[in-house]
């Protein structure tokens, strides 16, 4: 029962990674600054101009945005890679119980 | 007899024409474009702040991702002759370490030795050296605006190739309003071309170009100058 519940947990926070993933904007790399450009229309030269600014703005993405180990943890596939990989161990471990209910008991009471 | 004289003199007229007055006439046309606007002579102009943000866009687009990036760390003076635009020249420069892509880690990899080598060629650098095929947009007292072809040099890691980039020149006198903002006349400038970086030999981390890096890259400037001193 509680390989089930570990395997769930695993699950739902896959869920909540990929949720969050794409109400970012499904980035393929993840971002740490937004570019926002500004139009203004320029009345000497009678034309419309643009400034450019980088603003902080973390946005998770698929693939890492860096190679250091935090940077490698801050995107989908390396978290989502190692829940799926917790969902799987637990929901074998879980099965595996249910069929043989004395191993379980003996291991769990180790 | 007479009639074949006559139509000889024809021919002979239109093949002298097509030959020596059409190219003159057409080469005059754009070799030396002759401005209204009151002004003569050189212009060095100074990149300038203060007149408008100086800033270089640039768009990768790879299989993988399209980088969108800015540089603004823009500097540099070139001279219009206005009494022959064509041979306008001047150099404008651009510093690496302020090219910015969102990713500072992205940012790292571009200034190391595998991209653009920001520590040994910490710029780069237009040297503009003539305007051709110019076409006069707006031409009076105030305004002086034409499209050109802007050839020059460019250099990036250690490479240097020629290139034409087609710009806008806008040329504003000073007035009242020009004033407020900083002194002498203005000058915006609006630009793109292509960059193709097998051009200057940069090969990037493994296979990164051609999937996650554009092999060719848009290159757009907005370049604001004032005649003013600095």
């Amino acid at each position: 029962m509680k390989w089930n519940i570990l395997s769930a947990v695993a699950l739902l926070l896959l869920l909540a990674i990929l949720v969050a993933w794409m109400f970012q904007g499904g980035e393929i790399y993840t971002k740490d600054k937004r570019q926002i450009i500004t139009k203004t229309k320029d009345e000497i030269f009678g034309t419309e101009t643009e400034k450019v600014e980088w603003v902080d703005d973390f946005r998770l993405g698929l693939l890492p945005g860096g190679d250091s180990i935090g940077s490698v943890l801050l995107c989908v596939t390396v978290p989502g890679g190692i829940l799926v990989a917790v969902a799987v161990a637990a929901f074998t471990a879980g099965r595996q119980a249910r069929r043989n209910p004395i191993i379980s008991k003996t291991l769990t009471s180790k | 007899m007479k009639k074949n004289i006559i139509n000889g003199k024809i021919v002979f007229f239109m093949i002298f024409s097509a030959l020596f007055v059409w190219p003159a006439a057409f080469d005059a046309s754009i070799a030396n474009v002759r401005v209204k606007i009151a002004i003569n002579g050189k212009k060095n102009i100074t990149l300038n702040n203060k007149v408008g943000d100086n800033i270089v866009k640039f768009v990768s687009s790879a299989p993988l991702e399209e980088i969108r990036g800015s540089a603004d760390g823009i500097s540099g003076s070139f001279t219009l002759d206005f009494d022959n635009l064509k041979v306008s020249h001047g150099t404008i420069s651009v510093e690496v370490a302020s090219m910015q892509t969102g990713v500072s880690t992205r940012n790292r990899h571009l200034f190391s030795d595998e991209w653009l080598d920001a520590r040994r060629y910490p710029k780069l650098v237009f040297q503009l050296n003539s305007l051709e095929n110019m076409q006069i947009i707006r031409d009076d007292n105030a305004v002086f605006e034409i499209k050109a072809d802007a050839v020059g040099i460019f250099s990036m890691h250690g490479e240097s190739k020629e290139i034409k980039a087609p710009v806008t020149i806008k040329y504003v006198k000073e007035s009242p309003a020009t004033k407020q903002r900083a002194d002498g006349d203005f000058v915006m400038i609006t630009g793109k071309f292509k960059v193709a970086l097998k051009d200057f030999k940069i090969k990037g981390a493994g296979g990164f170009i051609g999937k996650k890096v554009g092999e060719v890259i848009d290159v757009e400037l907005t370049l604001f100058g004032s005649t003013a001193q600095q």
